[in-house]
């Protein structure tokens, strides 16, 4: 059920409850202060007022105890003053007490406590008539009668005090009841919460910053670096960059995709330039062998001779385009072996010493250590150096040094490589030259067939190596050969 | 009972002091220079232009001693050609006469007396020959060598 809906949904959902329950709980104690304050104000203000009243009400009743009989004692009509001051108040707190009332049973109680004391009053009017008239011993007896009637008033006016003491006593539990609830009802909002803030925190970290955290390590560049204090900000860069990558491999792939259709259109051509060299073979091969027989027959004039060697030398000079063009048309497959590569050095300077020596050359072997073990063809290795050798001594028509310099390295494309670098002090590749050196049939050299550095750079790109040309005009050239080093 | 009339054969030509070569060869100028070279050393030479031909000749009456074979000659079936040749009695010795470089992994070539690049150089042939038949057959040809 939670697992149907989206992270997004998850978090809104959750914040939305946590929202919610929050935004209640603040509800209800905004509503619980507001009760407790209008419970407050109702209670100092109205109950309190009104008990103050009903309290009065009953001293004001109480203090005219008593002048009635002082006056029957001694006749002094001051007693009867004074309580007319106090029947007075009596009546100031009545009216008091009648607004301040706020039930229908309070206001018909104090209905009957004004009935009651008009009654009080007209019966005490009579007996101080009659005492007044002398008539003392009716006066006692109607004196009786009042007295009577004040416990009755007193009663009534207790009762009202009483009233108000209950209805204090019952707003205060009705607001303890209230504050109950809204203590359950915060003991139950606060786990609630809790656990919604929780599962949050939860979803923020497992399914978020989490997995965040290891985006960005593992999008980190090779270097390892810590992504630092911000990872979004981090990532958003990494992925950019990764865009970058992204766009540039397109583009690379494109100019691939290109290089692939012309070089579809190449080894179609190839192949038939392939098929017309071999055909070319067969008569050329004829005509040499004929030439051969003539020449051990023929007796001739020394310019007759002469035509006959140019003749014989072109046919040859032919023979070997047509045979190097279809050793480069046709690649024999590798025969890979562990070898090291200063091997291979050493058995190619050794196959040219003579000739080597011949030209003036000296070659400088630079070697630390031999080079590790690679799998490579012996054979076709030792014939892309022999060809760079070659290339290297022919420049060099008044002598000089072939260096050869052997290393390791680590290649952003090949991973831990082997380079071996030939380098000649013959006059150096110029600009115009440098970019048909390694295109088929291109040669600067009047026997040359323009095919030894399209073979050799065939050769060390089917070892998944590199050969490039690193040359300086007027200081001699450096051909460099990039071989990966695979550990299987 | 084919034996005693193989080694009777092999007597008679011994005795005719006539070694055969049969060239297979699809230039019909090679072809034609080579007869006239090897013929000029004494040998006795036939020529095949294409598979057929050679088959031909090697099932015929009078089978080559040698043979020089051009892998290039039309309709050569290298298979059929090395079935026939595999448990021949006497074994035919075979010189490949090629394009060096093209053919390396055929079948005929590591079962093969000897290869030789085809070159202008007609002298190496000879030479070649020569070895290949000195080794197979040192008794019946002896005075065709003593000859050179």
């Amino acid at each position: 059920m939670w697992k149907r809906f989206s992270l997004r949904a998850r978090i809104f959902l959750l914040l939305t409850a946590l929202v919610c329950t929050t935004l209640l709980g603040a509800l209800v104690t905004l509503w619980h202060t507001r009760a407790m304050d209008s419970l407050l104000t109702s209670l100092i203000d109205k109950n309190v007022a009104s008990f103050q009243a009903a309290e009065q009400l009953e001293t004001s009743l109480l203090q005219q105890k008593g002048y009635l009989t002082y006056y029957f004692l001694d006749g002094n009509p001051d007693w009867l003053k004074q309580m007319e001051q106090h029947q007075q108040a009596f009546g100031e707190w009545l009216q008091k007490a009648r607004k301040s009332a706020y039930t229908e049973a309070m206001e018909g109680i104090l209905r009957q406590i004004d009935t009651d004391y008009q009654a009080y009053i007209k019966s005490r009017e009579q007996v101080i008539n009659l005492y007044r008239q002398g008539e003392q011993e009716a006066g006692v007896k109607r004196h009786w009668e009042v007295r009577r009637q004040f416990v009755d008033l007193l009663n009534l006016c207790e009762r009202y005090k009483l009233m108000h003491e209950y209805a204090i006593s019952r707003a205060r539990t009705e607001s303890q009841t209230q504050a109950r609830f809204i203590n359950a009802f915060a003991l139950a909002a606060l786990p609630v919460v809790a656990i919604l803030g929780m599962l949050l925190a939860y979803i923020l970290i497992k399914q978020i910053l989490g997995p965040i955290r290891s985006l960005t390590l593992e999008t980190a560049p090779a270097s390892r670096e810590a992504p630092g204090p911000d990872e979004v900000k981090a990532l958003s860069r990494r992925v950019h960059s990764l865009i970058e990558n992204v766009d540039q491999a397109q583009s690379e792939l494109e100019r691939s995709q290109e290089h692939l259709l012309q070089s579809g259109k190449w080894a179609m051509v190839g192949k038939l330039a392939a098929g017309v060299a071999h055909s070319i073979r067969n008569p050329l091969t004829s005509v040499n062998m004929r030439l051969f027989s003539l020449k051990r027959s023929l007796a001739m004039s020394p310019s007759q001779k002469e035509d006959f060697e140019v003749i014989s030398e072109e046919i040859r000079h032919l023979d070997a385009i047509v045979r190097n063009f279809l050793e480069f048309s046709r690649p024999p497959k590798l025969k890979m072996q562990r070898i090291s590569p200063s091997d291979v050095v050493d058995a190619a300077v050794e196959l040219l010493r003579y000739r080597l020596e011949s030209y003036g050359v000296a070659v400088k072997l630079l070697r630390d250590t031999k080079l590790p073990e690679i799998l490579a063809d012996p054979d076709q290795l030792k014939e892309v150096l022999a060809n760079l050798l070659v290339n290297a001594y022919e420049v060099m028509v008044s002598g000089g040094v072939i260096t050869i310099r052997e290393e390791q390295s680590l290649d952003p494309a090949l991973g831990q490589t082997v380079i071996i670098r030939v380098s000649d002090t013959g006059p150096g590749i110029s600009e115009s030259v440098r970019d048909q050196l390694f295109q088929p049939f291109f040669s600067t050299k009047e026997e040359g067939t323009g095919l030894g550095l399209s073979i050799a750079t065939r050769i060390i790109e089917d070892h998944g190596g590199r050969l490039d040309l690193e040359a300086n005009e007027d200081e001699g050239a450096t051909f460099v050969i990039t071989l990966p080093l695979r550990e299987d | 009972m084919a034996r005693p009339l193989l080694i009777l054969k092999q007597g008679k030509i011994s005795v005719a002091n006539h070694c055969k070569i049969l060239i297979a060869d699809r230039n019909r100028h090679v072809r034609e220079l080579l007869r006239r070279e090897l013929g000029a050393e004494g040998y006795q030479v036939e020529v095949a232009r294409d598979g057929h031909e050679l088959l031909n000749r090697l099932d015929g009456d009078d089978p080559p001693h040698l043979l020089i074979l051009d892998l290039e000659i039309p309709y050569l079936d290298e298979l059929e050609i090395w079935a026939r040749l595999k448990d021949r009695q006497p074994p035919l010795p075979v010189v490949i006469h090629s394009f060096l470089p093209e053919y390396p992994t055929q079948l005929t070539v590591p079962l093969a007396a000897a290869f030789l690049e085809k070159k202008g150089d007609t002298d190496e042939l000879k030479a070649v020959v020569a070895e290949v038949i000195g080794k197979h057959y040192p008794r019946q040809f002896r005075r065709v060598r003593e000859g050179l």
